[in-house]
């Protein structure tokens, strides 16, 4: 085992339920329309994941995932925990079918325990010529065709709790402390994409420059995200 | 209008039957210039004064918004243009004279010429994704080949991607790799056209092997460089798949970083088209993006065919 953590740096799911956890956000909560990112939580956060990287050596950097993505290492057993969604064991699975690993929610922090919920919409257009049958398609990966084939949690919670997802061949033992409790908790967040302005603020005329500074260990987070607030909520209300 | 008559000369029924081939043999292509090339062109220009996000039902007119917006407002407009001009300045230099090398050395006849040609001209033939792919393990920090060997110096590798002072070198270093056997290929054929006679001729007048290159095979190879040249830098004017795949994820999740150091102009347009929602984003700003590149390239070509006067030599009496 050579790395302890990955944390998904350039992914906002990858960041934010550790902010959420710390009592920060990148975007304010549950509305997503001003920037959080300078409260001293948010920074104490970044400053957590930055350590992580560069001080404690436990996490995996910008140039260790550049020489093999941690979600490769984690499948390869280089790698003690990774973060990701439901659909990573799928993908894990495959990649090394003889990994034993556990799934686990994220520990809390002095807000509490936080996650985020990736939520996937289907939808068919109504002028469709197979209504029933895009109705049929949709019913099923949001059940049963949802597991195994996608990779995904049941849309219906009784399904999800059921053994049909629970305990379907290949999945991990704590799937429901992992995946399906974090749902209920106050302060899990989804779906991350909140507004169509997410692509712009999550890249370099956003918080991008910001985050890179951070990951790459340039300079502490709070200097990094001074005067960010400003810039990102210039574009929420353009 | 017949001079001689003033009258008009109606066809002959040969001349009839010859305009109808000649037509029905030219409409197909006209076709399709006009419906894939003339349509969607003049429909860009009309984009280009309208505001639409693609979910609008139509269009809105906004006149010259955008070239207003573009030209003197939007201030990344310099910066990926900047961007876009350093890797010409590499990307295109490197290409040029790593091809003119390969080519110079592979033209000898020598025994197993043909592998190493081969072997330039492979990754001609591979798909961005892959290039990008590869050339981002070759470059990473810790184990990449490439940084060990620069490593193997005694010299401590740069970041490659992950420093905004080298990551468009590393960009112009897969693109040069990529793009040299094409290069090479049409240094040779410009090579294989310069006769013997010309060499023979010079070796009498006493010319060594660099007078050689600097009196006959360089001037002789001026229409391929120029060639190259014009049809290299239209090229890198357009980078993009390049920049996605070996500056996606990692450490930032758009593509252009680090410190937005390798957003070109045509990722940007991206952006400006399919993921942002400023006041002016959407298919009119893009196509006005893209106009305004056509115009560069436009006049970026005309200065050079205007240079190309000065040092290009087609062999003529005149030597023009």
């Amino acid at each position: 085992m050579q790395w302890g953590h990955y944390i998904w740096p350039a992914v906002i799911a990858g960041f934010e339920p550790i902010l959420l956890a710390f009592g920060g956000s990148t975007m304010s909560v549950p509305d997503g329309q001003t920037c959080n990112l300078e409260h001293p939580d948010s920074i104490r956060a970044f400053q957590f994941i930055q350590d992580m990287m560069w001080v404690d050596h436990t996490a995996i950097t910008p140039q260790v995932e550049q020489e093999n993505a941690g979600k490769y290492r984690f499948a390869l057993g280089e790698l003690a925990m990774l973060g990701g969604a439901h659909w990573m064991t799928d993908i894990i699975n495959d990649q090394n079918p003889d990994l034993n690993y556990d799934v686990a929610a994220l520990p809390a922090e002095q807000a509490g325990n936080a996650s985020v919920v990736h939520v996937h919409g289907w939808a068919f257009y109504s002028g469709s010529q197979n209504k029933d049958l895009a109705w049929h398609f949709v019913q099923w990966v949001s059940t049963e065709g949802a597991g195994p084939e996608m990779g995904l949690i049941p849309a219906y919670r009784d399904l999800a709790l059921s053994d049909v997802f629970l305990e379907r061949p290949g999945e991990p033992e704590h799937l429901q402390e992992a995946f399906l409790e974090p749902a209920d908790w106050p302060l899990t967040m989804g779906p991350t994409a909140f507004s169509d302005k997410y692509a712009q603020i999550l890249g370099p005329d956003g918080y991008g420059l910001a985050i890179e500074a951070i990951m790459l260990n340039e300079m502490p987070a709070a200097e990094a995200l001074a005067g960010v607030c400003e810039v990102v909520d210039a574009i929420m209300n353009e | 209008m017949s001079q001689r008559t003033g009258r008009l000369r109606l066809p002959t029924g040969n001349q009839r039957r010859e305009w109808f081939a000649a037509y029905a043999f030219l409409t197909p292509q006209l076709l399709g210039l006009v419906v894939f090339i003339g349509i969607p062109l003049a429909a860009s220009i009309y984009y280009t004064f309208t505001k639409w996000d693609l979910i609008a039902p139509e269009p809105t007119w906004i006149g010259l918004r955008n070239w207003e917006y573009l030209l003197f407002e939007d201030p990344r407009v310099g910066k990926v243009l900047l961007n876009t001009v350093k890797f010409i300045l590499t990307g295109t230099t490197s290409f040029l004279v790593l091809s003119l090398l390969v080519a110079l050395l592979l033209s000898r006849k020598a025994k197993g010429n043909f592998v190493f040609r081969a072997l330039f001209v492979l990754p001609w033939v591979l798909s961005s994704v892959a290039l990008g792919t590869t050339w981002k393990w070759l470059l990473n920090t810790r184990s990449g080949p490439l940084t060990q060997a620069v490593e193997l110096f005694g010299i401590k590798s740069p970041d490659w991607l992950l420093d905004p002072q080298w990551a468009m070198i590393a960009i112009a270093m897969a693109t040069t790799w990529q793009a040299l056997g094409y290069g090479m290929t049409v240094y040779l054929a410009g090579l294989q056209g310069i006769s013997d006679e010309l060499y023979d001729a010079a070796k009498v007048d006493g010319a060594n092997g660099w007078h050689r290159f600097r009196y006959v095979t360089f001037p002789m190879l001026s229409p391929t460089t120029f060639f190259l040249t014009v049809t290299s830098l239209i090229a890198a004017f357009q980078l993009y798949d390049a920049v996605v795949t070996m500056t996606s994820g990692g450490v930032a999740v758009a593509p252009g970083g680090p410190k937005d150091s390798t957003r070109t102009i045509v990722l940007y347009l991206y952006n400006q088209m399919f993921q942002y929602s400023e006041r002016m984003s959407g298919l009119g700003y893009a196509a006005t993006i893209a106009w305004m590149l056509a115009i560069l390239i436009f006049i970026v070509t005309i200065i050079q065919w205007r240079l190309g006067r000065l040092w290009v030599f087609y062999g003529g009496d005149d030597g023009r």
